[in-house]
């Protein structure tokens, strides 16, 4: 209860003081001021979703903003909508126009949207310009219900800019309460992973394309709520309302701070504040150079806004971790316990697989066969094409020939994200660990295919979700005692030293309860010390009756820990059978010039 | 009518592809798109006006130092919204937002020297000539001329000459070609400066069809990008095509079906290509490296 009174004080606070504000007998002025706030909190939080947490960057929330305000007030003018019908269905369109405009963001993301949200503002615009018969053109539209026309009923009861002010405030903390409920789970997890690495992310479960598309429609919405409440606030819309409005979101965002629960607050404050103080000096007319030079240099100059100066990052969790314990640490039932009776078919079956790239074969009707409990180790000289093969069985890539079964069924050409969720779950080559995310969340994000609600249920007090993320929860926190890394829980992962990071991404696979494991050079870059964790860590694993597939140049390592073994030289299997067949087979040696496998 | 409409889109169409190949300059050593490009274009522009109406300096002396100011702005612009960025994080698209920035001022300091309203700018040639049944402004076929005579040289400075393959190689592998002994930096500041040059010539050769003002630029911005894309990022040929089919697209459809229609064709393109497409018409699938 303390605890919670200490998370929740400073917003209680800022809620009262917000509530407080039109009855402090100041200047009706104020009261404007604290509307225009509330709306431009919106935007902010909407803005933040979409850049703080998949990393995405739209130029162009004007387009939704106006959207909005037009819908809302074309609807309440020409079709005499009253307010609260006309607002939510401002919403439905700023969907579902944001849902078009996003599809796109089903292959490609990053600055294609950014260019793609600013041609859609140009292109909106110029029809509100052009589009007199309906908009009113330059002229504008006149006449929509808003307490400064004196003609905004709620139910029958005139609202003066007192009671809009609250309309205004109520709506923006649903916004701020849906945008923290909305992160503080698998979903947030999720989002900041994909714009640390959306391939990894990919990798882990976690459907990219959705996802961001999802954002980009909940971010369009909340922009087009917050432009019907501008539009009602008015009363009169013309397209130069909108001017600069694009670049102002995007600045508020980034000068409060990404991702804090504070940042939208403080960047709505601040550019509330800016366009007075401008005038005050006599600069009202250099607002679009400020801005510019916001945009320029912010994020140089304070690459974390200004809310990090006030508050610590907040972590993505639904529940808090100090309630989960990390109960049946040396056991580890709850992650990793598979029994297999010895008569089951292989987990995983290439045939004749080939790929090219270009006129260059990097694979040959290679076949591959990994049986349940066993580990299989994948070697060869560099340039064999072992991680090419891991990038075919992973989904990554799609082979030019050739078949793929997993689990007894065919998965060639599946997507990466399907084959998560069926049970293969791999590790990088080159670490792919996600930046933002702390340890404990990048590890949870291994669970991430156990969560089995709709991304937006994550806003609602369900207890089910409660329980998959207790659980989730409970399994990340017993795998990193398993590995020794319970102190590095709150750290954030890529602060780490590179062997504990290569410990947290194979965390993060296990906690995936994997029916195969991939590891791609697991060991390498692992000291002495790192080494013998490792091997002891696999062989507990083993024990378990886990499944692994291992690339590894370790060769001694790896043919202690394998029970089979499959030799590649220059894209062609060149043997497989046991460790110790490999040592003797001449043509591995061959292969090895009489190097690391002679000696191992 | 036809006729005209081709002749129209071809000229235009070949500005696009000039502000496209811009795009593909920095795109190729710094894996950056300059979201300011059009602010470029805009700013040789304005300066040469400034140049000549304030300097009374005649119009070719103003173009030229215009076009050297727009390509030190390039280079100011690497140093100050790219460079940063870079350096604190590689892998961030922190520069779509300083880029953008930069833009915004470099328009509002256009507003605050030049004010908005339009100025006049001259034309290289008066008078038309009589095309089969079209009528063509001289301008337009000079600025078509123009335009090829720019677009080979740019080849031939890419593949045929060592610092465009310098280019090349800084494009492919920046780690190995400074292992080649290739200045990098240097290699990125001329990319800058190819850049700026490419939007400040092709704002220079429109600016006398349609009106010079701080607001030029940001429409021009965008309809580059799309030819970029629409012949995929990163090919030279695929910028030209691009640009040849968004800008004869656009004059078909602003001519026979709707004028107002016309600035929506390159967001079209760009939304059709991107889902149909993303690597473009010439554009390769690159495999990310795992």
């Amino acid at each position: 209860m303390a605890k919670a009174v200490r998370r929740y004080l400073p917003f209680l606070l800022v809620a009262l003081a917000l509530m407080l504000l039109p009855w402090l007998g100041l200047n009706p002025f104020y009261t404007h001021l604290g509307i225009n706030l509330g709306i431009y909190v919106i935007l902010a939080i909407s803005m933040d979703l979409l850049v703080g947490f998949s990393g995405q960057t739209s130029l162009g929330h004007a387009a939704f903003y106006a959207l909005g305000a037009y819908a809302s007030g074309l609807l309440a003018v020409r079709l005499g909508f009253p307010v609260w019908l006309s607002i939510p269905c401002a919403a439905v369109i700023g969907a579902v126009i944001t849902g078009l405009l996003g599809m796109p963001l089903m292959r490609v993301s990053g600055f294609y949207l950014a260019m793609l949200t600013i041609a859609f503002d140009l292109l909106t615009m110029t029809l509100i310009d052009q589009w007199p018969a309906l908009t009113g053109g330059v002229n504008g539209l006149y006449n929509i219900p808003s307490p400064t026309m004196g003609n905004f009923f709620v139910l029958g009861a005139r609202l003066n800019h007192r009671g809009y002010y609250y309309v205004v405030w109520v709506l923006a903390a649903l916004a701020f309460i849906f945008q923290r409920r909305f992160v503080n789970s698998f979903m947030g997890r999720a989002l900041v992973a994909i714009e640390g690495s959306p391939l990894a992310a990919s990798a882990m479960g976690i459907n990219v394309a959705r996802y961001r598309w999802t954002t980009f429609v909940l971010s369009g919405t909340l922009a087009a709520i917050a432009g019907s409440l501008f539009g009602h606030n008015v009363g009169y819309l013309n397209s130069a309302a909108f001017h600069g409005v694009s670049n102002m979101v995007l600045a508020m965002a980034l000068v409060g701070g990404l991702r804090y629960p504070a940042g939208p607050f403080i960047g709505a404050l601040i550019f509330v504040l800016v366009p007075q103080w401008l005038n005050q000096w006599g600069l009202g007319d250099k607002q679009g150079l400020v801005y510019g030079l916001i945009l320029m240099s912010s994020l140089v100059l304070l690459p974390k806004g200004l809310a990090s100066f006030i508050s610590k990052r907040p972590q993505l969790l639904r529940l808090d971790p100090a309630d989960v314990p990390a109960d049946g640490v040396e056991n580890l039932e709850r992650v990793v316990s598979y029994s297999h009776s010895g008569d089951e078919p292989p987990v995983l079956r290439l045939e004749k697989v080939s790929i090219h790239f270009g006129g260059n074969v990097a694979l040959q009707d290679v076949d591959l066969e990994v049986r349940p409990g066993e580990t299989h180790a994948l070697i060869g000289p560099n340039g064999a094409g072992k991680t090419t093969l891991i990038n075919i069985i992973s989904g990554i890539y799609t082979p030019t020939s050739g078949e793929t079964y997993f689990d007894g069924e065919r998965t060639t050409g599946l997507p990466p994200h399907v084959l998560t969720q069926r049970g293969m779950v791999r590790t990088f080559q080159n670490l792919k660990i996600f930046p933002n995310l702390t340890v404990l969340e990048n590890v949870m994000i291994g669970a991430h295919p156990t969560f089995k609600h709709a991304a937006l249920a994550s806003v609602l007090p369900l207890k089910a979700l409660d329980e998959e993320e207790r659980e989730a929860m409970a399994a990340a926190r017993e795998v990193l005692a398993f590995l020794g890394l319970s102190e590095h829980e709150n750290t954030i992962a890529t602060e780490l030293p590179y062997g504990t990071q290569k410990m947290v991404e194979l965390a993060r696979a296990i906690v995936a309860k994997p029916k195969l494991l991939l590891l791609d050079e697991p060991a390498a870059g692992l000291h002495n010390e790192e080494l013998d964790r490792f091997e002891e860590v696999i062989r507990k694993l083993q024990q378990r009756g886990l499944t692994i597939l291992i690339i590894e140049h370790h060769l001694d390592l790896v043919l202690r820990l394998a029970d089979r073994v499959t030799v590649l030289n220059f894209g062609k299997r060149i043997f497989l059978g046991s460790p110790d067949e490999a040592r003797a087979d001449e043509q591995v040696k061959e292969v090895y010039i009489g190097g690391a496998a002679a000696t191992a | 009518m036809l006729l005209l409409f081709l002749i129209l889109g071809i000229t235009w169409g070949g500005i696009y592809a000039l502000v496209g190949l811009g795009f593909n300059t920095t795109f190729w050593t710094l894996r950056i798109l300059n979201f300011a490009q059009g602010e470029y274009l805009m700013a040789a522009v304005l300066l040469s006006i400034g140049f000549n109406r304030w300097v009374h300096l005649p119009w070719p002396l103003a173009i030229a130092l215009a076009l050297a100011v727009t390509a030190a702005l390039g280079l100011v612009l690497e140093r100050v919204a790219i460079r940063p960025v870079l350096q604190h994080d590689p892998r961030s698209h922190s520069w779509v937002v300083t880029t953008l920035g930069a833009g915004i001022v470099l328009q509002n300091l256009a507003v605050l020297l030049f004010g908005t309203s339009e100025y006049p700018f001259p034309k290289l040639m008066e008078g038309i000539v009589q095309l089969l049944d079209a009528r063509v402004e001289k301008q337009l076929l000079a600025v078509f001329a123009i335009t090829v005579v720019l677009v080979l040289l740019f080849d031939i400075f890419v593949n045929r000459t060592l610092m465009g393959k310098a280019i090349k190689a800084v494009a492919f592998d920046r780690m190995a070609a400074e292992a080649q002994g290739i200045n990098s930096r240097g290699i990125v500041a001329l990319s800058m400066i190819l850049m700026a040059l490419l939007a400040g010539i092709a704002g220079l050769l429109i600016a006398p069809m349609v009106s010079a003002h701080p607001y030029m630029g940001t429409l021009m911005t965008v309809k580059g990008f799309s030819a970029a894309v629409l012949g995929g990022l990163g090919s030279p040929v695929g910028a030209i095509v691009g640009g040849l089919v968004v800008g004869i697209a656009e004059q078909l459809v602003g001519g026979y079906i709707n004028p107002g229609l016309k600035d929506a064709i390159g967001l079209i393109f760009l939304f059709i290509i991107l889902i149909a497409r993303p690597q473009g018409i010439f554009g390769k699938k690159v495999a990310e490296r795992v």
